[in-house]
């Protein structure tokens, strides 16, 4: 079984940092623009504020189990997943069943030479994410031959 | 050669009638908030009327260029359909494509004679591809065409096994009867009736209401409690007759003499009563059977039949209902006849015996939290912990529903929500298999399976929860 790139510990990181900074703008925006005189709105804004806090801490803590579960490999017939720190999930793609391989690198990505893979079947696509970029477009390029070969 | 044909002459008449139907009340708004304001010297309602009239000619004649531009041609191996006013649009459809035609016609149109034919491939939005009306014969000659093109077979062949393989199943009357009356429309009925019964309240204008009040004002003093409590049962009573009957006419309307004929390579349903609906489904693509036991009904001994389809149009996102109802031997010579394909015999794998007393428990665990939220808050709530043997019964027999089956060419998965639904998959038609499990499960070896199908937009999915992790190993080693 193959593992992901150690750098994915930093993506999922600053991924966490974002989602706080959002909710932490939304709890800040209504902590000055509400008025508060019902208890409903202190539930509201201390929740967000809550919110904000656990995900910082999950952000914080979680990558690195996250990085250590994730584990991928592929051979002829199938592509296997296996990802979940407290659910563990174990998938199953036959290849004849892929349709199509995505792969998508975006600013950050760029900067760490990571890129994001997703495979896609008739029923759902399911990701691997933060492969080195030359790992993820040789994964592609591999799923993709065996998909056409096995059309064929 | 192209030869081109406009669709049936019906077109004109729906297309006005349902823009009548659509603009009616806009309109309505819109002719006396002006109406009113145009001085009398100018006209005053001669105008509006003069305006309507005209309105309605521009309308007539928009309606009778749209049919004369719409034109339709069969080719050889594809359906050309041409239309529009302003902006033309052609397609060409390859027969091979079509994924369905269904043959409908409302009460009106059979009048007529005439058809829609609705024609379905498996992408796109939830709109079927080409929809035309058309005379009966040529509706039914256009969808012969389509699927002979489909079939890259000798005529004469095709010809002979149809007429051999013309098995057909019907559900009688008293049968959609049994299904009206164990539907959950009824209850949704009851709740609408109830709602309108208080909403009357505010509906009915002040001088009926005290009209009815000087009328039953004498009976309503004259009761006491005792027959308040008869009162409010004899009007529950009552609500609960009245969405009966809805719902026995409703059922019947809809699936009026359903019937399933098996062809060749496709079964073809038809049933309603005023809208007779027909549909041709390929065989080879539906994706799963599902078996619905109902609580009340599986005590009668009757199921219901659903399938799973891709592309295909009428209700896209939902199961298709193949067997509105049946008695239990029928639905066995239901699977002999209609259904060859997917008659097997299978013997369930149950949920591990280690899981049950933790599933119990954790289940147990949120529900005692939601209860005691409701035992807090609500007056009297804590009668609500009565129903903690109930749940811990359910579960019970819900764990003990829970079955799991693979063979070489099907995977056969049993679980229960409310009603009990056995799926039956055929292995091709799974798209991926996985293995969940939580860190407890994984110390027991017990893990859940889901497998998951194409679906129009999103893959469908099902799961069975609380099986030995060997056995869903070997599932998953199978379906490669």
């Amino acid at each position: 079984m193959k593992r992901i790139s150690p750098y994915s510990r930093k993506m999922w990181t600053i991924d966490g940092l974002t989602i706080t900074g959002v909710f932490l703008i939304i709890a800040v925006a209504l902590n000055i623009f509400l008025e508060f005189n019902a208890l409903w709105k202190y539930i509201l804004t201390c929740s967000i504020y809550g919110l904000a806090l656990i995900i910082l801490i999950n952000s914080l803590i979680m990558p690195k189990y996250k990085y250590e579960k994730f584990r991928y490999d592929m051979d002829e017939d199938k592509i296997i997943l296996k990802y979940g720190v407290f659910t563990e999930k174990n998938v199953v793609i036959p290849m004849s069943r892929v349709q199509y391989v995505d792969t998508e690198q975006g600013i950050i990505l760029k900067k760490y030479k990571l890129i994001n893979l997703t495979v896609h079947t008739a029923g759902g696509e399911y990701e691997i994410p933060y492969l080195e970029s030359e790992v993820g477009s040789n994964l592609q390029l591999s799923i993709a031959k065996i998909v056409q070969e096995k059309n064929i | 050669m192209r030869e081109l044909k406009h669709p049936h002459k019906f077109i004109i008449f729906s297309g006005i009638f349902q823009f009548i139907k659509n603009s009616i009340i806009p309109l309505f708004i819109f002719l006396i908030s002006i109406g009113s304001k145009i001085p009398e010297k100018y006209g005053g309602n001669y105008t509006v009327i003069l305006a309507i009239v005209l309105f309605l000619f521009a309308i007539i004649v928009l309606y009778i260029v749209k049919w004369k531009k719409n034109v339709y041609g069969l080719e050889e191996r594809g359906i050309y359909i041409k239309h529009g006013i302003f902006e033309m649009h052609e397609r060409t459809l390859p027969f091979s494509q079509v994924h369905t035609a269904d043959i409908s016609s409302s009460i009106v149109q059979r009048l007529f004679n005439v058809c829609k034919l609705e024609m379905d491939t498996a992408g796109g939005d939830g709109k079927s591809e080409i929809s035309i009306f058309l005379s009966k014969e040529e509706a039914l000659r256009v969808k012969s065409i389509i699927f002979k093109g489909n079939r890259n077979k000798d005529e004469d062949e095709v010809e002979i096994m149809e007429e051999k393989n013309m098995k057909k199943f019907t559900s009688s009357l008293k049968d959609l009867f049994v299904m009206a009356t164990f539907s959950t429309r009824i209850l949704a009925g009851f709740f609408i009736i109830t709602a309108f019964y208080f909403k009357i309240d505010n509906i009915i204008p002040d001088e009926v209401k005290k009209k009815a009040e000087t009328v039953t004002g004498d009976m309503v003093n004259g009761i006491n409690d005792t027959s308040i409590i008869k009162y409010i049962v004899a009007l529950v009573l009552i609500m609960l007759f009245i969405s009966w009957i809805i719902s026995v006419i409703i059922t019947v309307i809809k699936y009026y003499r359903f019937t399933v004929i098996r062809e060749e390579e496709s079964i073809k349903l038809s049933y309603g009563f005023f809208d007779k609906k027909e549909v041709t489904i390929p065989i080879n693509r539906i994706q799963s059977i599902i078996i619905v036991e109902g609580i009340i009904k599986k005590q009668l001994g009757y199921f219901s039949l659903n399938i799973e389809t891709i592309g295909y149009g009428k209700d896209k996102g939902e199961s298709t209902m193949i067997c509105p109802i049946a008695k239990k031997e029928l639905l066995d010579k239901f699977f002999e006849d209609i259904l060859p394909e997917m008659n097997i015999t299978y013997d369930l794998v149950k949920s591990s015996r280690k899981a049950l007393k933790r599933f119990i428990l954790f289940r147990l665990l949120v529900e005692f939290i939601v209860m005691s939220i409701i035992a807090i808050f609500v007056p009297y709530g804590y009668y609500i912990f009565l129903l903690v043997p109930i749940l811990v019964i359910w579960d019970y027999i819900r764990f003990s529903d829970n079955g799991l089956y693979c063979s070489d060419d099907f995977v056969v998965m049993r679980y229960r929500n409310l009603a009990r639904k056995t799926v039956i998959v055929q292995k091709e038609c799974i798209q991926s298999v996985e293995k969940i499990q939580n860190i407890f499960q994984k110390r027991r070896a017990i893990a859940k399976c889901e497998v998951i199908i194409a679906g129009d937009i999103l893959g469908k999915s099902y799961t069975v929860g609380h099986m030995n992790e060997n056995y869903i190993d070997d599932i998953i080693e199978k379906t490669l």
